[in-house]
Parts: structure tokens; sequence; C-alpha cells
């Protein structure tokens, strides 16, 4: 499995809830407050946190736990500029981050040894569009992969809210994680190494 | 009190069908897709409207209209 999130930083830094104390206390657990104004930035820190509880939430969200609004229950600690952990239920998660000047992007992959990440990141001219240009550059890299044409590939969101890939109406098994924030656009896909094919 | 919701969360909403078929089943990420971050601004200005505060573990099932109506209905009333 894997989940993945993109924080358009112009938007948010737009949006000034940020710098708004009860907001803080809302998403950050008190242990992991003090590392907002460890290094850096504390806008940056705030949202690579919240990217990296993003990823980690949406692989626990796939996995078949309920979905929840408490951000909190995901407690974030950095180790470098790009790797850190995500503690949930006393498992830790480990997370990745990429920042540019426009944007910070998390992803987390589960049993990452046996499979390959492909990230692509776009960006989205009209932020209405955000969400069908993800899908279609997701839906281009699979047609491409699996050699399927691009017109019978569709998402379609199960219960929990969880997109599923479909060709044809026939569901396929291939995991990954679309996100969109302002004018960026971003999809994770994981691909199978061959040799997990002989399990 | 649905249309007190529905006026606090308007500015955050990006899918305007679903928002003017809001009903109690009516799901704020996925039929409004409301992005994450903005549902957290929907839970402060829920506080700052109805004067009540709502702490995480209420915050948890704020995911569609009918759980944040639940939670502002049980909150109000504790007052």
């Amino acid at each position: 499995m894997i989940g993945n999130d993109i924080v358009d930083i112009k938007k948010a830094r737009s949006e000034g809830s940020w710098k708004q104390a009860r907001f803080i206390k809302k998403i950050f657990a008190e242990s992991e407050r003090p590392q907002i104004i460890s290094t850096g930035s504390p806008f940056l820190n705030i949202w690579r946190m919240w990217s990296m509880k993003e990823s980690v939430y949406k692989v626990i969200v796939q996995s078949g736990e309920e979905r929840f609004l408490n951000p909190q229950k995901l407690i974030c600690t950095f180790e470098d500029e790009k790797n850190g952990f995500v503690t949930y239920n006393g498992k830790n998660y480990a997370t990745q981050t990429l920042r540019t000047s426009n944007y910070i992007y998390s992803s987390h992959t589960k049993d990452a040894a046996q499979s390959e990440v492909i990230n692509e990141i776009l960006h989205v001219k009209d932020p209405n569009e955000q969400s069908k240009m993800t899908r279609l550059a997701l839906f281009q890299r699979v047609a491409n992969m699996l050699e399927y044409p691009l017109k019978k590939l569709s998402v379609q969101k199960n219960k929990q809210g969880v997109p599923k890939l479909y060709h044809s109406n026939e569901p396929l098994s291939l995991q990954f994680s679309l996100t969109h924030h302002g004018n960026y656009g971003a999809y994770s896909l994981l691909k199978e190494l061959k040799s997990k094919l002989d399990d | 009190m649905i249309s007190g919701l529905k006026e606090i969360i308007k500015p955050y909403i990006q899918d305007e069908d679903a928002f003017a078929n809001l009903n109690e089943e009516t799901d704020f990420i996925n039929d409004l897709k409301i992005n994450s971050a903005n549902l957290v601004d929907v839970v402060l200005d829920i506080e700052d409207k109805y004067d009540i505060i709502i702490d995480n573990d209420a915050m948890d099932s704020m995911l569609d209209v009918k759980s944040a109506l639940a939670v502002i209905e049980s909150k109000v009333a504790a007052k």
C-alpha cells in the first residue's frame, strides 16, 4: 500500500489558519509541538508534518480501518530533511518528504522493499481541474505500463473513500494514492517487483 | 441547525452540486470534496459560531453532516 499528500505552499500560506494556536492545538499533540520551532521555518515544519500525517493516514484507511478526523493520533518525528516517521497506535510508519519552493510532498510506502515506487508531481494551472488532471496523469502512466487503452481506465471510490483503479469496469490490483492541493497534484504508484510474483 | 452548518462549510466546498443537495447523509470529503486541512477549519468555525469547544474525541467522527450535527447538538446542550 502507498499513501501520499501534497501541500501547495502558496495556497497554504494564503489560508491563515495555520498561524492560529487553536489550529495547531487541534492538529499536533503536545509532544510534537516543539518540533514546529525546532529547525527552519515553523510554517514549513507545520505543513511537512501535516503531509506526513496525511500520507500515513491514507494507508491506515486503505488497510480497512474506519476513517477518523483526529490528526493528533498520528505523531510525527523528523529524522532529517527528507526522512521521518509517524507513530500511530504504537507503530512507526516511515515517511519521505520532498520540499521545493512550491510544494511539500510526503509519501509512505508499506512493504517498500518489494516494490518500486513511481511518483509524479504535476503543476495544474486551474485548481478546479486538479483532481481530473491528476487522475489523467495516473491513467497515462498505467496505460503505458500495462498497455491498456487510456479510455478504458477509470477510478471509483469505495465506501471509505479509497480510490480503486478499474479497467473496463474490472478492478485492478494496482496500489496507488492520489493527492492534490491548490495548483499541484500527484500520484504514487507501486510497481511490484518481479520476484514478488514467485511467492 | 443544518442551515447554520451549511453556511459554515460553504467557503470550503469543492462540489457545488453536492452542496446544493446537502442533507444529513452528505459526506464532507467524499461528497463535498472539502480538503482535510479545511475540515479542521470547519471545526474551528463551528466552535466560534456555537460558542462550544470540540475536543479531539468529538472531532474524531465529524466527517459527515449527520455526525457534525450530533456533536454540535450535544455540545450546545451541555453548555
